[in-house]
């Protein structure tokens, strides 16, 4: 193991991103193919399989979302090269275009190309493939800095627990990242609901205050116009009977995750930050989402902090899953990657626990695998804002 | 030797405490604060991840956790008194709870 806490072995890529895994992403973006990419997939050991669900029925601020997701998945930085499966020839090579612009491999097949043969498409496809993880095998890890890390910090499955240790905890994390350098976010914009004007505060400029503010007005408005006042019922009586009295409370247990630091950019669902330091996304607070959204947008890593647990976890950037539910922790003894239930039991300093957390971090970064990752439990889910024609 | 703390507050600017284990009327809790432990007479019975008053709060002031407002008290409280929906009402709710 390496035992430097400012570092960690990962792969240096053509454009100078760092991955912290080499994946051969087998990625369908479109419906039809969805299944033929998950065979060819089965068929090559150690690659993922993405399969969109549809095709270019999406319009307007939706569309771009959706080609933004997908075409960040295959730039993850934790991926060493792309099988790219459609039935849309043009939007093949739009993307192909694109990511070889980054010089990452990627090799493309289209049901056209193949006689809309799905089996002619799966036996090239395979081949394909094959090359592209021999090539993918010769790349080496080499020592990369922390400042070469982007981070992303989910909770779900929360319970008391959450926002006493383990938010804290990621708090913790996330401000020891920024200050080396590195990038961090967090998501779930509703649950900011009654802690805004807070998130507004560390705002680099007055400017992005406002947006936050008017970000957290607008979601309000959307469940309004719905019949649903998130204010009227929240915390909810499960919340109220664990202890929970106020949106306030509930909502600074949830930001809790976010640290100290100044917040420098809040972007959209799947949107790159640009600057290095902590940023938010304006996204959905459902986990596979707003997780989708964050690797999408770079992130190598996650950090999962769960009450009661959750075992959803990314399939591009490992998820470190992590508990201070002592119930929990002996529940979940293998699904959790973290455990710092002796914040809640009184044995153990937060700070002391936050150093340890960093190693697991550091393991996890060059190369040691996540439970999610050995039993394979990895999804993503994007996120629809409209029609599909 | 590090005392096993039974409750915690998360920045020494908190008038309020949560409780990491039932506590009972009439027990000493310890206290985790930042850098260092507290004691404190508990008043009331205070369910497992509750909250009890660490300090005399008077009604209308701002109550305070990891340092920040969750609300305003309704009611004057004793410091080890248990502090919840009755005695601590949101100020962003639209209607209060």
């Amino acid at each position: 193991m390496n035992k430097n806490r400012n570092s960690f072995d990962g792969f240096v890529r053509n454009d100078g991103e760092v991955g912290v895994r080499n994946h051969l992403l087998v990625l369908s973006i479109t419906g039809l193919t969805g299944p033929t990419a998950r065979r060819v997939s089965s068929k090559l050991s150690g690659s993922i399989v993405v399969d969109y669900v549809y095709d270019s029925g999406p319009i307007g601020e939706d569309w771009e979302a959706q080609e933004r997701a997908l075409l960040g998945l295959a730039l993850n930085p934790n991926v060493g090269a792309v099988l790219l499966i459609s039935a849309n020839p043009p939007r093949s090579a739009k993307m192909v275009a694109a990511i070889s612009e980054t010089g990452k491999p990627i090799k493309s097949f289209t049901l056209d190309d193949c006689g809309h043969d799905a089996l002619e498409l799966t036996k090239r496809a395979v081949t394909a493939g094959e090359e592209l993880l021999k090539l993918i095998a010769s790349f080496e890890r080499q020592p990369c800095a922390l400042s070469s890390l982007y981070v992303g910090m989910e909770c779900g499955r929360s319970d008391p627990s959450s926002g006493l240790v383990a938010n804290p905890l990621m708090g913790l994390i996330s401000d020891r990242l920024v200050d080396a350098g590195a990038k961090t976010i967090i998501g779930e914009s509703t649950e900011w609901l009654g802690a805004e004007h807070l998130l507004a505060k560390r705002a680099i400029t007055p400017q992005l205050g406002e947006k936050i503010v008017a970000t957290v007005k607008e979601k309000e408005q959307v469940a309004i116009d719905a019949g649903r006042d998130l204010t009227g019922n929240n915390p909810g009586p499960t919340n109220i009977a664990a202890g929970l009295s106020t949106i306030e409370e509930k909502s600074l247990g949830n930001i809790a995750k976010s640290g100290s630091r100044p917040i420098q950019s809040l972007v959209g669902w799947a949107e790159q930050p640009k600057e290095q330091g902590l940023h938010l996304m304006d996204a959905p607070a459902y986990a596979p989402e707003s997780m989708t959204g964050f690797s999408a947008s770079g992130t190598q890593l996650i950090f999962f902090s769960t009450g009661v647990g959750n075992s959803f976890v990314n399939s591009i950037a490992p998820t470190i899953k992590l508990s201070g539910n002592p119930e929990t922790c002996a529940r979940l003894e293998e699904q959790l990657d973290f455990k710092c239930s002796e914040v809640f039991t009184g044995e153990k300093e937060l700070e002391e626990t936050a150093e340890d957390l960093m190693d697991v971090m550091l393991t996890i970064a060059s190369g040691k695998e996540t439970w999610g990752e050995i039993i394979g439990e990895g999804g993503e889910a994007f996120t629809r804002m409209g029609y599909t024609l | 030797m590090t005392p096993n703390w039974n409750a915690m507050i998360l920045n020494n600017k908190d008038q309020i405490a949560t409780a990491l284990r039932p506590l009972s009327a009439g027990e000493s809790a310890c206290l985790k604060i930042e850098g260092g432990y507290s004691e404190i007479a508990i008043k009331e019975d205070i369910p497992i991840c509750h909250k009890f008053a660490v300090e005399y709060i008077r009604s209308g002031d701002v109550i305070h956790k990891y340092g920040e407002s969750i609300g305003i008290a309704s009611e004057d409280i004793d410091s080890g008194a248990h502090v919840h929906i009755h005695n601590l009402k949101s100020l962003r709710a639209v209607q209060d709870n």
